[in-house]
């Protein structure tokens, strides 16, 4: 009887945890990316974290985490030149309405080429080309990078010879990439799906 | 040839009179068109003209930030001839919305009676509210005024709208209640980078020393009211 009480009640924990986590988050993936890079203006504005998070971001992933509510997402951000010493990484974690919930810095980063953008920080530029991502979701090809996005790459390239930033999204729910161009001021140019 | 010529000198006619119209907007055809009962007339004072016309719908632009400065009355009065000439003569302000007829009316005959601080009748000036830290206050002396442009449902601020329910359930954590250091809200009013608030692109001056205060105020409150 006891064993019959203890694996209802497993039961019912479980399912309670699995519907917290099952059900449709407040946020898509692609938000949390975006949320991120606002994020690390906040608390590089607040000196929490050092300003090559925002000039020198290079990489944002995002995963769902299992079982561990209130956080739902994880987002890890990458920079390619710290001020001083190693690279470090930093995981934000978010509950599943895009509220931060903490940071924590990482000393495994990877070094890579200081892109030294000019007239928006990488912080900045991410920001925008994420917009496209959020107010075109309900395009249905876009949309698989909205609601499964996993990772957002900013890289420098040029595009009709002109300098701009590319932002590539992948998305678990699809193979292909989705290559968003932008001014080096900002302003969106064009986005294409790509494999 | 003759024909060019003909051609050539009525362009040139027509071009240099629209110039002329455009110019030389006739004082006499403003006043009708603007024209006032005598008992408003007494009441024109700087407070009245501040209360309807210069805070909500000119100081966003011309506060401190080095433009024409139209937030006290020591500052407007030395820019009497410039707001006649681009309001009434050359009509190039205001650059954000228009004034109604009734604004038209008010500040064309309080600047033609010469501008006073104080009405003609005697009746004491209208007392311009202070604003205070609540919501509802600086909802009307700072969203109103200097973010309802760009942060409304279909705007280029519409991912951040400043109603007080989104302005605390914000995942950007735009309001913490007890922490205006912390609140996106004061990071964005205080910053001095491109990304401050009101937007310096969109031409909006930075909000006072005492608008920032008050907010913060309201804020470290919890901002409840």
């Amino acid at each position: 009887m006891i064993k019959l009480a203890m694996a209802a009640m497993t039961g019912v924990l479980l399912s309670l945890n699995a519907y917290s986590h099952g059900g449709v988050a407040g946020v898509t993936s692609a938000k949390a990316i975006e949320l991120a890079a606002h994020r690390i203006d906040r608390l590089v504005a607040l000196n929490k974290i050092d300003g090559s998070f925002l000039k020198k971001l290079d990489k944002i992933e995002v995963e769902v985490v299992q079982n561990q509510a209130p956080v739902y997402y994880r987002v890890r951000v990458s920079q390619t030149v710290p001020v001083q010493g190693n690279p470090v990484q930093m995981d934000i974690a978010f509950d599943d309405d895009g509220k931060p919930l903490s940071f924590q810095l990482l000393p495994n980063g990877v070094s890579g080429p200081d892109i030294g953008w000019t007239e928006k920080s990488a912080g900045e530029l991410t920001e925008n080309a994420l917009h496209y991502v959020l107010e075109n979701a309900k395009d249905p090809k876009v949309g698989l990078f909205d609601k499964a996005a996993t990772a957002f790459t900013l890289t420098k390239g040029v595009l009709k010879g002109q300098p701009v930033a590319r932002g590539q999204v992948t998305s678990s729910a699809t193979t292909e990439k989705l290559n968003i161009y932008l001014k080096l001021d900002g302003t969106f140019i064009s986005a294409e799906i790509v494999q | 040839m003759r024909q060019f010529i003909f051609i050539f000198f009525t362009m040139v006619f027509f071009v240099t009179s629209c110039n002329y119209t455009k110019l030389k907007e006739k004082p006499e055809n403003l006043k009708q068109e603007f024209s006032l009962p005598a008992e408003k007339l007494s009441q024109l004072s700087y407070s009245l003209i501040a209360q309807k016309i210069f805070s909500p719908k000119c100081v966003s632009c011309h506060g401190s930030s080095g433009n024409v400065n139209l937030e006290s009355y020591n500052e407007v009065v030395k820019n009497v001839a410039l707001i006649k000439k681009s309001v009434f003569l050359e009509k190039t302000m205001p650059k954000k919305g228009v004034l109604t007829q009734e604004e038209l009316s008010y500040l064309w005959n309080w600047l033609e009676k010469g501008a006073q601080e104080l009405p003609e009748d005697g009746t004491p000036p209208i007392v311009i509210e202070p604003m205070l830290p609540t919501f509802e206050s600086i909802n009307k002396n700072v969203f109103q005024v200097s973010c309802k442009d760009c942060h409304n449902e279909t705007g280029t601020g519409k991912r951040i709208l400043l109603d007080k329910q989104s302005l605390l359930d914000s995942p950007l954590e735009l309001i913490i209640p007890g922490n205006a250091d912390e609140s996106g809200l004061i990071i964005a009013l205080e910053r001095t980078d491109d990304k401050r608030m009101p937007s310096a692109k969109e031409g909006y001056s930075p909000l006072s020393d005492e608008a920032k205060k008050i907010i913060r105020k309201w804020i470290d409150n919890g901002a409840k009211d």
